[in-house]
């Protein structure tokens, strides 16, 4: 086909040079224009039948598979095995989420719909991502339309009922946690074109900073690396065929090691992306929000949407267009009169007790003090291979805004890391203007690609700060901060939260994620761990607006030692308040009765002390500025709760008591954790005992604009077009000369 | 002169012809000369990163330079790093996604149809492949030959053995600028003779 649209193209030119001349030759030589038109349609035929068809000459018995192209329809996933070739179909997901925002609190129903196309009976094995701050405690599965409710379970018993249902022929689905962002979903025992249906419930709270509301649905994840192991050569995962359905039996080589992630986790965190010519995923958003206030400027910086108020503090949002789920969807929005202190406590009694949530935003004091505390900061960028395509650009182009928001005073160096971490320079350099010019064209000239060991750029980050330390002068304060530029694409997230706890000291951590779906457990975990926090860039227009905001908050002063003074008996999460960075809010939530206690928390900015008292709590009674009572308190205590036991057993040395009080936590609240799971399994037998159901994995879509190797969408373009080049000049050369000589004869 | 110019009107639409033919003809030869004189360039860059042992751009302008040298049936080939057009029309190209050869896994490395891997074709399986990199000389035996559908993507993808893949444009003697086939070259390491004195951190960082 490209040779005729070249041919076409040549065709068209030589008609506009023909066009041009042919007035003249009208009047002086009639003959002459057509015998030219001969010429030129003649010579063309000779060239169509030079053109042999793509694969006239192939010996057919070199195809492994038969028919070509042809056969590769949509909703196809080929498979190339060793000498039969088959089709296989994977069963594909339609997502339906339903938003409900009350306050701070959102309350998120997927609807999850399996359809397997296939001929086979399935049980799909979904890998999917949900906010990490997600608390998951409802499940239902749906067969044709008989319901059933999903039970919490300890792990392991869960698995064994789930396992037992699908042995049996009957349909069910097992919600487990791989990460507190990554979850999967088994669905045993779907029929050939079937349809089953899983209903997922969680809450969470609305991410609030610098006077913006947001919330972030995820709808695909970032294939991640899993990567060796720093003590011992844990190896990589090998002839791991991402698009085939065998991913939960591969040959496992070499040893494992105590800290790095086992393969048979490892293979659940890293499921198949999905081939160009597969049925898409469909994501499905609405979106129905009640603030309390009056909203202003509602956005989605990932779709495009449709907003419909109801009132001046309600409206309903919907995705303006089907979506495909190959990116996070985003929605923001900010109070119409900033000006108004943000302070609410909420309570709410919950089978006999009372849970509260207090929220709190501090003053804003601006740095009117020009005794800015020189820093010195470190940029680590991610060069690895997940972050081929755009997000490579944006991180770059983030690392180039950052570094030129510093001043002289400041000293600066990069670290970039793939599969081994680099530093720029072997020490911290001056901000001047010379440094920048240098360090901008090492940047502008990175590529992607390889490994993500971020172990190594952290510790060799770290390493320059201590040597840096040890070599300035005592008197000096320097700040030291570290901005960490990634997609998050890892899976031994607990491996390097235990480094950055370790060797953090006196430095901050900021995370910057890029792309359009990271991994935002590890970049808010990150933060946390190294008392920063997080930025998050899904476009690229973005970035000069985002960046400045994270350097404007980086350089005021810091919210340190909160404190609240709970009455006695009263259990507050998180139970160490983290130093609050300029715009963020203070968020907390308890357990226990603080009826008639004025609250107050207090803590110290820069040098002076400050405090706040927080108006005595509104019961679900008493509230006015909401349509909907506020629920779910208790689970959102129960979510906190668990992210600050799994937070105090890095540095825990007896793990098992943490382990055993997260899952009671868990089993209480119905949540799914680390150590529990829900199940639901449908009473009735639907699979014929003597049909087998295949396992096969559902896969995802790449994340938007990425561009990564195994899940490439095809193979290099390895033509040129020098022969069909040299045919066309050589064929019109001798036209030319044929006619040249012909004429003059004449 | 004015003889010239009578005669140059008198056959413009044949002398625009010819020239649209020579340019054609031109631009299909500067692919074959880029090809070639490249490929001089960058063994001098290969010979100097051999003892640096670090990457040397063939050119201050060039975004790739020489990863290793392939042999095949007594040619050298300076393969390049980068799989993109304006990498392949210096040389084969060595995905920077994929393990370097000579390593384990699955190394792939892709050239041109009508320029360097034009003498693919005349491979048959059983053949030895000579490469050279940083890190040693290695020998791989083609086992298999094959042709697959660009969407075939798996052939890329990561093996527990020693494994080279090169990947060129199906069929060779199609002028097709862009094909819908691939032939596949697998072959396997046979024999590896390490240069210990290498450091290997260099290797890795591909920076």
């Amino acid at each position: 086909m490209q040779v005729l649209t070249y041919i076409n193209t040549l065709l068209k030119t030589e008609l506009l040079l023909l066009k041009l001349n042919t007035a003249i030759y009208f009047k002086t030589n009639r003959y002459c224009v057509s015998e030219y038109m001969l010429l030129i349609i003649s010579s063309l035929f000779i060239l169509v039948a030079f053109v042999p068809p793509a694969h006239a000459t192939t010996d057919l018995s070199f195809y492994r598979f038969e028919g070509g192209s042809s056969q590769l329809k949509q909703g196809s996933l080929l498979l190339d095995t060793e000498n039969e070739a088959f089709q296989l179909m994977s069963p594909v997901v339609k997502t339906d989420v339903d938003i409900r925002v009350t306050g701070m609190v959102g309350r998120v129903t997927i609807t999850q719909q399996f359809r397997n196309p296939s001929t086979d009976w399935v049980n799909g094995t979904y890998v999917f991502p949900l906010p990490e701050n997600a608390a998951v405690d409802h499940l239902k599965l749906k067969v044709g339309s008989r319901e059933f409710e999903g039970q919490v379970h300890p792990k392991k018993k869960a698995k064994k009922i789930f396992q037992q249902a699908k042995k049996s022929g009957r349909k069910a689905s097992l919600i487990e946690q791989e990460r507190p962002n990554l979850f999967t979903n088994a669905i045993a025992n779907i029929g050939p074109f079937e349809t089953v249906e899983v209903t997922i419930e969680y809450q969470q709270l609305i991410q609030y900073n610098q006077g913006e509301f947001s919330l972030r649905f995820p709808s695909t994840l970032t294939p991640r690396y899993i990567p060796e192991s720093l003590d011992s050569g844990f190896p990589l995962i090998k002839n791991r065929n991402s698009s085939s359905n065998s991913y939960r039996n591969e040959e496992w080589y070499g040893e494992l090691s105590a800290h790095s992630v086992p393969i048979s986790e490892a293979l659940r965190i890293t499921p198949p992306f999905k081939t160009q010519f597969e049925d898409e995923n469909e994501l499905v958003v609405q979106a129905n929000i009640d603030t309390g206030f009056e909203v202003t400027q509602i956005q989605s910086s990932s779709h495009a949407i449709d907003i419909l108020p109801t009132t001046a503090s309600r409206f309903d949002v919907f995705l303006k267009q089907r979506a495909k789920a190959d990116r996070d969807f985003m929605l923001s929005w900010r109070r119409q009169d900033e000006s108004k202190p943000l302070v609410s406590h909420f309570t709410q009694v919950h089978q006999g007790q009372e849970y509260g949530m207090l929220m709190l935003l501090p003053p804003n004091i601006s740095n009117d003090e020009q005794s800015v505390i020189p820093r010195d900061v470190t940029f680590i960028l991610d060069i690895s291979g997940s972050m081929q395509g755009q997000s490579i650009e944006q991180a770059k182009s983030s690392l180039i805004f950052g570094m030129e928001t510093l001043t002289e005073k400041d000293n600066f160096n990069i670290i970039v890391f793939n599969s081994g971490a680099h530093a720029y320079w072997s020490s911290f350099q001056e901000a001047s203007p010379e440094n920048i010019i240098d360090a901008r064209k090492f940047v502008r000239d990175l590529r992607a690609g390889g490994g993500t060991e971020m172990a190594k750029a952290l510790s060799l980050a770290f390493q320059h700060i201590e040597s840096s330390e040890t070599s300035s002068l005592q008197s000096e304060t320097r700040l030291r901060q570290l901005i960490f530029i990634t997609d998050g694409s890892v899976g031994n997230e607990e491996q390097l939260m235990r480094l950055i706890d370790r060797n953090l000291g006196n430095s901050r951590l900021f995370t910057v994620g890029i792309g359009s779906a990271p991994n935002t457990y590890f970049m808010s975990e990150a933060a946390k761990t190294g008392r920063g926090h997080f930025t998050y860039i899904n476009n690229i227009n973005h970035v000069g607006e985002k960046m400045q905001h994270l350097f404007a908050q980086i350089n005021q002063p810091v919210l340190s030692n909160i404190q609240l003074d709970f009455p006695s008996g009263v259990e507050a999460y998180p139970s160490k308040i983290p130093d609050l960075y300029a715009g963020q809010p203070l968020l907390i939530s308890y357990k226990g009765n603080t009826l008639g206690y004025a609250l107050t928390a207090s803590g110290q900015l820069t040098k002076t002390h400050w405090s706040k008292s927080f108006p005595p709590a509104v019961s679900n009674l008493a509230l006015k500025e909401y349509q909907e009572e506020p629920s779910g308190l208790n689970v959102l205590w129960a979510r906190n709760k668990i992210t600050q036991l799994t937070t105090d057993r890095r540095r825990a040395s007896n793990s098992a008591e943490i382990n055993k009080a997260i899952e009671t936590t868990a089993l209480t609240h119905h949540l799914v954790s680390e150590f529990t799971s829900l199940v639901a399994v449908d009473v009735t037998p639907s699979r014929p005992l003597n049909t087998v159901a295949i396992d096969k994995a559902v896969p995802n879509h790449l994340p938007a604009g990425s561009n990564t190797r195994q899940h490439a969408s095809s193979l290099p373009q390895t033509a040129t077009p020098a022969q069909l080049k040299l045919l066309i000049g050589l064929l019109l050369i001798v036209i030319s000369i044929c006619k040249l000589l012909t004429t003059h004869r004449r | 002169m004015a003889r010239i110019f009578q005669f140059a009107y008198r056959h413009k639409i044949v002398l625009i012809l010819l020239a649209l033919g020579c340019y054609q003809f031109g631009q299909g030869t500067y692919i074959y000369a880029k090809a070639a004189v490249a490929q001089v360039l960058v063994e001098s860059a290969w010979a100097e990163s051999q003892e640096s042992l670090s990457p040397v751009k063939p050119w201050s302008w060039a975004d790739t330079w020489p990863v290793a040298k392939l042999t095949i049936n007594g040619d050298d080939l300076y393969t390049l790093e980068g799989a993109d057009g304006s990498t392949l029309a210096f040389g084969p190209g060595h995905m920077p996604q994929t393990p370097m050869p000579g390593k384990v896994g699955n190394s792939v490395i892709v050239g041109h149809r009508d320029t360097h891997f034009r003498r693919l074709k005349d491979l048959e399986s059983g053949d030895i492949i000579q490469i050279a990199t940083h890190e040693g000389e290695f020998d791989y035996k083609i086992r298999e030959i094959r042709i697959a559908h660009e969407t075939q993507v798996n052939v890329l993808e990561d093996s527990p053995y020693n494994l080279l893949t090169l990947i060129t444009c199906y069929p060779f003697d199609s002028i097709e600028p862009n094909p819908d086939y691939r032939y596949i070259v697998r072959a396997e390491q046979v024999s590896a003779r390490d240069n210990h004195s290498s450091i290997k951190e260099k290797e890795l960082e591909k920076i």
